[in-house]
């Protein structure tokens, strides 16, 4: 708790100095350049952008198809949970064979999304969430062939029907690392909407990036990254308060 | 009592040979009695176990005892499960929500007060003690220890030791116990059978003539001396490899 503390304190006092240097340096001494913006630059861009931009209707796209997608992702694992791991101890060998499709690209699948369904805020959603979902879902199944053998012993002992030892061993066995795993699974659904995005361009994070590219508008590449650092770093946060809500007990 | 006959276990490694892991072995579990069989690490005694708890099939041989007998194991790392408290770990499995019998047993092993507990980052002998807890709600006929005390503390193991004696005047529980140090087994037992390893098999059997009421003063009694002098002479009769990890 103590070492917590002193690296929080020790990043705060990191980015201040930090944002300290880059406002005398970038500001005061440097002339304008095309490689990091002024400060003042950055602030009016931030002004401008929720009007240019319309980034207010982006936020209420790109950020409810995200962690909605992860929501459902996370109920779909919870509800099928049971039927997920029944299917993976009787066809251990077969059901994991559908894991070749983890060596399928998804900027693949992501342009061919955009093929068939281009500007489709439903395929987009459906998209997240079929990917959160497998992931979710691969990482389940890795889970499920470490699970203490000796619970397993102690369980099938105690007469606990196959459903319950599924439930409360084998599920709850995998949960901890699970619900860790949703933490990387948020930060590679955040890089994968915006790729999606990007390639429709027509809605979006994604679709700023793009148009900002095209009219070589740099400030507001900045602008938006530091607001979809905040809205990561945020997201990020509450998963792991979600988490330990969900985890009450520490894991082995 | 359950009586085991000639129980023989093998399997293929993976080259395809046969590996006999048990060969021919027979013994009598008699209730009301604590029994020991002591043998080298990799010997097969969790083998052994698991197949008398029927969690494990035996290659030959067969086991006589009543249908209904409850026989409950409790493995090596006793496994109380990390998202379940005191209380639910020993209610698991049970058909009744919340029997009245449950607190006198919390009490009996030592656990009360810690009902809301998790029993993660505690020690050894709390978790054996929930083990042992939830072994005894389920009433069984039986109860399989398999090394227990592998990584008990002294103090810890001999509380343990004297927890389960205490188990088996009180509540007339039977215990099976599979365990490498001679001493523990001796403090315990009412039979001691010897096992070698490669393959598993029963060398001697010898009844342990100690009073019944036992504390650590019966580890100073020339009985006990003489005991353990006697089981260690019967396992220096065998090749010296097999002994590898027997202490005492």
């Amino acid at each position: 708790m103590k070492e917590k503390k002193i690296l929080v304190r020790n990043n705060i006092i990191l980015s201040i100095t930090l944002l300290f240097v880059y406002i005398v340096l970038f500001e005061f001494i440097l002339p304008v350049n095309r490689i990091i913006p002024k400060p003042s630059m950055l602030y009016e861009s931030f002004l401008h952008i929720w009007s240019d931009y319309k980034l207010i209707y982006v936020f209420t796209t790109t950020i409810p198809i995200l962690y909605s997608a992860i929501i459902f992702s996370a109920l779909f694992l919870y509800a099928g949970a049971k039927y997920y791991i029944k299917l993976f101890i009787e066809m251990h060998y077969s059901i994991l064979s559908f894991r070749i499709f983890r060596f399928v690209p998804v900027f693949f699948v992501v342009v061919l999304i955009n093929f068939w369904l281009p500007n489709n805020l439903f395929a987009e959603l459906l998209f997240a969430f079929l990917l959160a979902a497998f992931l979710a879902i691969n990482k389940l199944f890795n889970e499920l062939k470490k699970v203490n053998e000796e619970y397993l012993l102690v369980a099938r002992n105690l007469d606990l029907s196959k459903s319950d030892i599924y439930k409360n061993v084998n599920w709850k066995s995998s949960l901890p690392t699970l619900a860790k795993y949703y933490e990387q699974i948020h930060l590679s659904l955040w890089t994968l909407i915006l790729i999606y995005e990007f390639i429709d361009n027509s809605h979006g994070l994604g679709h700023i990036f793009r148009t900002a590219l095209d009219y070589k508008d740099y400030t507001t590449l900045y602008v938006v990254a530091i607001l979809l650092s905040l809205l990561i770093w945020l997201g990020d946060s509450v998963i792991k308060i979600v988490n330990k809500k969900i985890i009450y007990w520490s894991p082995e | 009592m359950i009586e085991v006959k000639n129980i023989s276990k093998e399997y293929k490694d993976i080259n395809g040979f046969k590996n006999v892991v048990l060969k021919s072995i027979s013994l009598n579990i008699s209730s009301v009695k604590i029994t020991s069989i002591i043998a080298p690490s990799g010997s097969g005694k969790s083998t052994l176990l698991k197949i008398i708890s029927g969690l494990e099939h035996a290659t030959h041989g067969e086991m006589i005892k009543n249908e209904n007998r409850k026989i409950i194991y409790i493995p090596s790392q006793p496994s109380s499960f990390p998202w379940l408290n005191v209380e639910e770990n020993i209610l698991l499995g049970l058909l009744k929500k919340n029997p009245p019998e449950i607190k006198s047993i919390i009490k009996f092993v030592g656990l009360e007060g810690y009902e809301s507990f998790y029993p993660n980052n505690k020690s050894y002998g709390f978790r054996f003690r929930i083990a042992l807890a939830r072994s005894l709600a389920h009433q069984p006929d039986v109860i399989l220890l398999d090394e227990p005390f592998n990584q008990m503390d002294i103090k810890t193991k001999q509380e343990i030791l004297l927890l389960i004696r205490d188990a088996h005047k009180t509540l007339k529980t039977t215990f099976l116990l599979a365990n490498t140090n001679i001493t523990e087994a001796l403090f315990l037992s009412d039979d001691i059978y010897l096992m070698k390893k490669n393959p598993g098999e029963i060398i001697s059997q010898h009844v342990v003539d100690l009073p019944k009421e036992r504390n650590e003063l019966v580890y100073d009694s020339e009985k006990f001396i003489q005991l353990r002098s006697q089981i260690e002479k019967s396992f220096k009769k065998i090749d010296s490899q097999k002994l590898f990890s027997l202490s005492v």
